[in-house]
């Protein structure tokens, strides 16, 4: 895969299925997620391929477990190289967890300890999973609650080390940082400091719901001012990088997504400048003209 | 200790935790947790251990969401917790988690007591199953017309993959569509039905009540015989001077409706 900056993308969701077919909203790309288009045919198979038809997309999974310590599930890496030939994305991206052993899967994206033991793991299956699919992969930080007792390193050098030594890349969740540093009682700073900028290829922004003593990482909600700003501070560090906002549940109409997208955008030019976004924006989206406005 | 020994021990209590639903004290794995102070391990572990039971909820909802309205509250959150408990995932895919609910239901205590609850399930399955079967061709009536009369004899069909025969032998249908409906549904009662179930040309998914004759035709279709078979078993049930008619009718109502994916004659 190649680094490319893609602009201001939204996650591809059921919903706005039709919206988007017909209206053709300007959104530089989509992101879909990988398992949604696991299905032999229908209606989810149409709208994919029409709507790849006119955006560029990156495939997004839940299901890879990289952290598990069953075996790579070649079922699964299979299904995921198939939807790849046929989506032909501009990479694709898994989160650095585990989701299930013994065969069974929790559907959750669940934290690994950060210990040498847990990255020589992770790279090895990382190596066999991007030698399979020909392809390098991004792994995506998640939202966590807990911490063991047996990490002996912090998450964001966890995170490096793996990209480091597997030689894949970095989706960077900014509001997963901002909700494990609320919840772990860490400076979401320190974190963007430490991660290498040659390997972000892209941020996910989202919402999520405050509790008051700790923070869920639910999907469900705008965007906070919390998060905004700090997608600011990652801008400073990290530069141009595609950026996505990741709504899962309670779903607001296309337009609003849009509006948020903006706001996205809007804070990029202020850090970044236009013409940084401009010059660096990939040429099959600077093309269609709408973000050189 | 072998490597990934810890962390393979460590991944198997935490999921044995989440699926056994024990409180957060009594985590086998609680020790292993980091205690910060900012929020108690209790909470810590709640939040996963809730997050699993709600997700997979969440997806039983999405697919039997007229089989939830027809239990009710109380007794949907019964079922979902039970089968939960029962049926954890091997699925990579949350598509099918709820694939052994039509069972699950039929051999359960209480649920068995009422057998349409199991057909429910089992309809409400076939349409999802319908709504993303694999695409494929369909054959128009204009070819069956354009077919030389020689031909006829040796004709057989290649459904399209989304086609599926559903045999009822209570109400469901009507207890579905009257919930589908806001409508009170009727009185569960037996009543041995047979429904074709498919995804028509506009990706939209159908079922219709499908008669001896028509079943009669798909069933032996689809073990492979020709129409000479096909009428031959028809006229088992029916005069022969309606055979032909009857026959062609059914054809033309699938062709139409974009029941069939190919039409294969070799005299």
């Amino acid at each position: 895969m190649k680094k490319e900056f893609l602009g201001f993308g939204l996650g591809l969701r059921t919903d706005h299925f039709q919206d988007v077919l017909q209206d053709k909203p300007e959104i530089d790309w989509f992101e879909i997620v990988s398992e949604n288009f696991f299905v032999a045919g229908g209606k989810p198979k149409y709208y994919l391929h029409a709507i790849r038809e006119l955006y560029p997309m990156v495939m997004h999974g839940v299901s890879l477990s990289i952290g598990s310590t069953d075996p790579l599930n070649m079922e699964y890496l299979k299904n995921l190289k198939t939807l790849i030939n046929e989506v032909q994305p501009k990479w694709v991206s898994d989160h650095l967890c585990w989701t299930g052993v013994d065969n069974t899967n929790s559907h959750d994206l669940l934290p690994l300890p950060y210990n040498e033991e847990a990255v020589k793991h992770v790279v090895a299956r990382v190596k066999q999973t991007q030698d399979y699919l020909g392809q390098a992969i991004l792994l995506e930080n998640v939202s966590s609650y807990l911490t063991y007792k047996n990490s002996t390193m912090t998450e964001w050098e966890f995170l490096s080390q793996v990209a480091k030594d597997s030689d894949c890349y970095i989706l960077l969740d900014i509001n997963n940082i901002y909700v494990s540093a609320r919840n772990h009682g860490f400076k979401a700073q320190d974190y963007l400091n430490a991660v290498d900028p040659e390997r972000v290829c892209q941020f996910h922004l989202a919402g999520h719901s405050d509790y008051g003593d700790y923070v869920i990482d639910t999907h469900d909600n705008d965007i906070c001012d919390s998060v905004w700003a700090l997608y600011e501070k990652a801008l400073q560090r990290f530069g141009p990088i595609s950026t996505m906002i990741e709504r899962d549940d309670n779903i607001p109409s296309l337009q609003t997504l849009q509006a948020e997208l903006t706001q996205a955008k809007q804070i990029a030019e202020k850090v970044l400048g236009k013409d940084t976004i401009r010059e660096n924006l990939h040429k099959e989206i600077a093309n269609t003209g709408w973000q050189c406005a | 200790m072998r490597m990934n020994d810890n962390l393979a021990q460590q991944q198997k209590e935490f999921l044995s935790f989440l699926k056994c639903k024990l409180p957060p004290e009594q985590a086998s794995f609680r020790h292993q947790v980091e205690d910060i102070g900012n929020i108690d391990i209790n909470t810590r572990l709640g939040i996963y251990q809730n997050a699993y039971q709600v997700r997979l909820e969440e997806t039983i909802d999405t697919d039997h969401n007229t089989l939830g309205v027809y239990l009710g509250e109380e007794l949907y959150d019964l079922m979902m917790t039970e089968y939960i408990a029962c049926h954890p995932s091997h699925q990579f895919s949350l598509r099918h988690f709820s694939q052994q609910l039509p069972n699950f239901l039929s051999s359960h205590a209480i649920f068995s007591e009422h057998p349409q609850l199991s057909e429910l399930a089992r309809f409400e399955q076939r349409l999802l199953n319908a709504f993303d079967a694999a695409d494929s061709e369909r054959a128009s009536f204009e070819s069956l017309k354009e077919l030389p009369p020689q031909h006829w004899p040796e004709l057989k069909l290649r459904f399209h993959p989304s086609v599926q025969l559903l045999e009822n032998h209570w109400n469901v249908v009507e207890i579905y569509k009257a919930l589908k409906n806001d409508q009170t549904p009727p009185d569960a009662i037996q009543d041995k039905n047979n429904w074709l179930l498919w995804r028509n040309a506009e990706n939209l998914t159908e079922f219709r009540p499908i008669n001896k004759a028509a079943y009669t035709m798909l069933v032996s279709f689809q073990k492979g015989l020709n129409f000479a078979g096909v009428c031959q078993n028809l006229l088992e049930f029916m005069p022969e001077q309606e055979v032909s008619n009857t026959a062609l009718e059914i054809l033309a109502y699938w062709l139409n409706s974009g029941v069939i994916a190919r039409m294969v004659s070799q005299p």
